[in-house]
């Protein structure tokens, strides 16, 4: 019998609802605690509290792949100017930020141990244990700009430090070390309930590329990618299609025609291209295998449960009420008299 | 006082038993509640509530929607789940036992932190914002579905109606409905062609609208909460359109843009529904006498710094905005719980006759979403024919199609209604011929008129009709459709019992009516429109039925449907009852491949049959191509049955089939027929025959009569 696809789309968005991981309240606990600590830690340098980064909190997050993360703002000190609070150099913000969670956070935190913190390329990685169960945590450090105390509600954007032994090829030929950027407009990116489609359809392209990851490996289309195609192709279609998998469609189609040919630009910062940090290698093989399967789907709707999986952990499928027997009676002869 | 202090011990010693709860304030007993506050502290987040527990806890608050304890704060307001006064909204399993129902609702609170404070869990609906409307005034805007793909921050006139302005009660509370007609840049309400022409009648005046494309959130709260002054209502609109407000209502507007002084905008933002994303209003009030836009002149260096190009700059103040209501009322919603198949609503429907059947009729099609509907009669309405049909006191002495009109007009906004108060066969035939075919797609004829069927079968309508009609005492409801309604009439209501009309008006003189009060009458009629109603939404055909309640020792409602087939030659026709072909083709398919048969039994007159059951035989012979069926206890069925009908329903034909094999007769047919109309014992002269085609998966069949030595066939 043929699948229903939309059927199917919703029992893998259902299935892989974030709010199904079990230790879900220990890590968003423990992402708070690292935030109080560096919001204490740096009371003075920084430009505001910690903000929430990462998948999970632009609401595009799934149960088999997500990102709670966070991101300190710092004031930029201006060189000379002691009177100032802040950090004069990106570097030294990277370090310091650093240097904390790897000596003295470590200290604090059962959960952490030294050799877990490490450098990333704009970012410091954790990873803890807490109570025999892994989680990762981003933290990135950025400054504000252009000057001292130009951190507010209308100007978010924010210098990143690139570590130089993370560069890409074409970073370290340009010899970049910064990046100019704005966390709470990537954040923002498909927030609201204007955006409620395109999140559904970005949890679902999540889901087909960790698949395709399991299956073949490989390099594929970053997810900040797929969000902003995500945006890109609701915004530019004339009518929005119904159903799950015609909008999934829709959004596929757009980065095929799209991703080799035209640039994806940071909607944060117009220099940024965020496509050029992807390889023309795995732009081809995304394209191909995207086509593969929107072909593969289109002839036969079963194999839209190998492209997009349910995810079997959170699968309850069995709803036997305990009123109804399994099957029917079965008699034999009965004598009246 | 001692039980006062024992529960607050009681609430105290409980609240301890949690690790993560803090009592900040001492609890204490303030009118109906006993009052406190706590703090929670849960997954390293810090929440404060004020809480409010009734005192005839575990009962919840009388005359409320399962309110138990109030746990409060506003400073929650906009996040999910809380009420605008900023109480958490849930609704606890009720509970008699004190302190269970205190742990389990501390819990609840809990897991609302959990999955809407620190998880900002999504509800798979949308939830619609929440503003501070005026309390001391209600003005409402309804509008449709429009998809005028707006850009943001587009803005412009539209264009509405003042449906209703009346105050009530004793402090003369202002309740205003407007109707919004159009955008004048863009697309206009889907309101039917009659409703505009009403909505037009009445005074119109002109407002603005802004496209904010996002919700008007206050950007600072952690939840979704409705901006409340206009200068947060500065993040949303432009520079340009400040201006033209401030220029707008400083005197450029003309009166058409203001009712009662005040000036109507509405912000519009696009919202998720089920399957993509529609355009959302909410409504401001701006009194003409305070404006919210200051205008500033500034002085030369000022200018240099900002570029601009005046010397003077429009700020918004921060006065509070007055919100109002609005109500999406698009068809879809507006039926959005429930109509009827929209191969009816979209239909070209034509009622004729305005009685007790055709105005309560005309009431449960715009109820069901009807979007055409004309209705036709030539009668007045007196106190007498008022309590079975659909008109009240004032309609008295009126025509019946004018206040109809107006009753249906006043229950939708998206129904266009015609009226002809003549009678059709006032109109050349001709005319009648051309309009129908031309704008008629369903006609009910609920006229009891049978010079209404005889035009109907002259015309050839192209479209469908369905003749309904209830019999004296309402012991039956007919629908009569396909073709040769007249003669279909005859056959049904010779067959089903029907008393003459009994009723005389007064003390006699004139024609006399049937008997049937509104409920009887409803009752069947709903379930009529409801087997019509199913035939369109399965897309099946639709066929003549009765529907009869018999109420004797088990209470029944009997519906049965007949397929109609016709003999032109001789002017026979067979309407053969569905569950009678259904037990058929059990029959037989139980029996193949071994032929099968039985007998009709039913009413005919003349040459006119209606076959209403069929006699299984005990004793015969089957084999692939033969069946022999022996009398046995047949004729002492057939005796019982026809004492007890006194002769009305009785011996019609034979049945049987012819297993992956034509429907033809064979030779072997056509002599058994032969000789049953030839044997005197039987009644009948020209006996029915039904063939049945049958295999393992279909069923087909043909009917014949025995007539001048031959078998003629049905078509």
């Amino acid at each position: 019998m043929a699948t229903n696809k939309n059927e199917h789309l919703k029992k893998v968005l259902d299935t892989h609802d974030i709010n199904k991981v079990e230790h879900l309240s220990k890590f968003i606990e423990k992402k708070n605690k690292v935030k109080d600590a560096l919001n204490k830690k740096f009371s003075d340098q920084k430009a505001s509290n910690s903000i929430d980064s990462g998948s999970y909190a632009k609401n595009t997050a799934i149960n088999t792949k997500f990102d709670i993360d966070c991101c300190i703002p710092f004031k930029k000190k201006t060189p000379g100017n002691n009177d100032e609070k802040g950090f004069e150099s990106l570097s030294e913000m990277f370090d310091e930020v650093y240097k904390y969670l790897k000596n003295e956070y470590t200290e604090e935190d059962n959960d952490l141990s030294k050799d877990n913190v490490r450098k990333q390329k704009v970012s410091i990685g954790l990873k803890f244990d807490i109570d025999g169960e892994e989680f990762d945590m981003d933290v990135v450090p950025g400054r504000e700009r252009p000057n001292n105390n130009d951190y507010n509600d209308s100007n978010t954007d924010l210098s990143l430090y690139i570590n130089p032994s993370n560069r890409s090829k074409k970073e370290e030929d340009e010899g970049k070390t910064r990046i100019k950027t704005n966390i709470k407009t990537h954040i923002g990116l498909l927030n609201g309930a204007d955006r409620t489609h395109e999140r559904k359809v970005t949890k679902l392209l999540k889901v087909w590329k960790t698949e395709r990851k399991n299956k073949n490996g490989g390099k594929l289309i970053k997810s900040f990618m797929m969000e902003l195609y995500t945006k890109e192709a609701f915004d530019n279609t004339d009518e929005i299609p119904s159903g799950l998998w015609e909008k999934t469609k829709l959004v596929m189609n757009h980065i095929i025609d799209n991703i080799e040919t035209t640039d994806l630009v940071d909607p944060a910062n117009s220099s940024n291209i965020i496509s050029d940090s992807m390889s023309d290698t795995a732009k081809t093989q995304t394209k191909r295998d995207m086509k593969n399967t929107l072909k593969d789907v289109e002839n036969d709707s079963d194999k839209i449960k190998e492209y997009f999986p349910i995810n079997d952990e959170f699968d309850n499928e069995d709803n036997s009420s305990s009123n109804s027997s399994s099957k029917a009676s079965v008699l034999s002869t009965s004598k009246f008299g | 006082m001692k039980e006062e202090d024992n529960t607050i011990r009681k609430i105290y010693s409980l609240l301890k038993k949690d690790k993560d709860l803090v009592i900040v304030d001492t609890i204490k007993k303030v009118d109906n509640y006993y009052k406190g506050k706590i703090e929670v502290n849960y997954l390293n987040e810090k929440l404060s509530f004020n809480f409010a527990i009734p005192n005839n806890y575990p009962l919840t608050h009388p005359n409320s929607d399962n309110i138990s304890i109030i746990f409060k704060n506003r400073d929650y307001i906009g996040l999910s789940h809380i009420n605008p006064d900023g109480s958490v909204c849930f609704h606890p399993n009720k509970d008699d036992n004190f302190d269970r129902k205190l742990l389990y609702e501390i819990k609840c609170l809990k897991q609302w932190i959990k999955d809407y404070y620190i998880y900002k869990k999504e509800d798979d609906n949308y939830s619609y914002l929440i503003h501070n409307t005026e309390s001391d005034r209600i003005d409402k805007l309804y509008f449709t579905n429009t998809v005028n793909n707006f850009r943001k921050n587009t803005f412009g006139t539209f264009s509405y109606s003042i449906f209703s302005d009346e105050r009530f009660g004793t402090k003369k509370f202002a309740i205003k409905k407007l109707f919004r007609l159009g955008f004048e840049d863009g697309k206009n309400d889907t309101w039917s062609h009659t409703f505009v022409e009403e909505l037009k009648s009445k005074t119109c005046k002109k407002g603005l609208y802004y496209f904010i494309e996002e919700e008007p959130l206050n950007k600072k709260n952690r939840g979704r909460k409705g901006i409340e002054n206009w200068d947060e209502l500065e993040d949303y609109i432009s520079d340009k359109f400040i201006e033209y407000l401030y220029k707008g209502l400083k005197g450029e507007f003309s009166n058409s843009y203001y009712h009662d002084n005040n000036l109507f905008l509405i912000i519009g933002y696009k919202i998720p529904n089920h399957n993509a994303y529609e355009e959302h209003w909410d409504l401001i009030r701006i009194p003409k006498k305070n404006v919210p836009i200051e205008y500033k002149r500034i002085n030369k260096s000022e200018q240099k710094e900002k570029g601009l190009k005046r010397r003077f700059e429009h700020s918004i103040k921060s006065n509070k905005i007055h919100w109002a209501w609005t109500e999406n009322i698009d068809y879809t919603r507006f039926f959005g719980r429930g109509k009827l198949d929209n191969k009816i609503t979209a239909s070209n429907i034509l009622i004729i006759g305005c009685g007790a059947l055709g105005s309560s009729l005309a009431e449960i099609l715009v109820r069901g979403g009807a979007e055409n509907l004309t209705i036709e009669d030539f009668d007045t309405i007196k106190g007498g024919n008022l309590c079975r049909a659909n008109y009240d006191l004032d309609d008295m002495i009126l025509f019946k199609t004018n206040s109809l009109l107006k009753r249906l007009q006043s229950i939708s906004p998206f129904v266009s209604l015609n009226e002809i108060s003549i009678k059709l066969n006032n109109y050349d035939t001709q005319n009648v011929k051309e309009y129908l075919n031309k704008n008629i797609d369903i006609i009910f004829d609920c006229s009891t008129d049978t010079e209404v069927t005889y035009i109907i079968d002259k015309i050839n309508f192209t479209g469908t009709t369905f003749s309904l009609a209830i019999t004296n005492n309402a012991k039956s409801f007919v629908s009569i459709t396909g073709n040769k309604l007249t003669k279909q009439a005859k056959t049904i209501f010779d067959f089903v019992e029907n008393e003459p009309p009994s009723y005389f008006e007064g003390t006699g003189c004139g024609y006399p009516t049937f008997e049937a009060n509104y409920n009887d009458i409803n009752a069947l009629l709903n379930v009529g429109i409801k087997v019509i109603n199913n035939n369109y939404s399965k897309n099946k055909n639709h066929e003549t039925f009765i529907i009869q309640p018999d109420f004797g020792d088990e209470l029944i409602i009997d519906i049965e449907e007949y397929e109609y087939y016709n003999l032109n030659d001789i002017n026979s026709a067979i309407h053969i009852s569905k569950s009678v072909l259904k037990r058929i083709e059990e029959e037989t398919k139980f029996h193949y491949p071994k032929e099968f048969g039985g007998v009709f039994i039913g009413y005919k007159t003349d040459v006119s049959f209606i076959i209403t059951d069929i006699l299984i035989p005990d004793q015969y012979k089957n084999g692939k191509t033969i069946f022999v069926r022996h009398p046995g206890t047949l004729n002492q069925r057939l005796s019982e049955i026809h004492n007890k009908t006194n002769g009305k329903i009785q011996y019609l034909g034979e049945w049987h089939s012819h297993p992956d094999g034509p429907t033809n007769p064979s030779r072997t047919d056509i002599n058994a027929m032969q000789e049953i109309a030839k044997d005197r014992n039987i009644n009948i002269d020209k006996p029915l025959l039904m063939i049945v085609e049958i295999d393992k998966t279909s069923f087909g069949k043909d009917l014949y009569i025995y007539d001048n030595k031959k078998l003629k066939k049905y078509e």
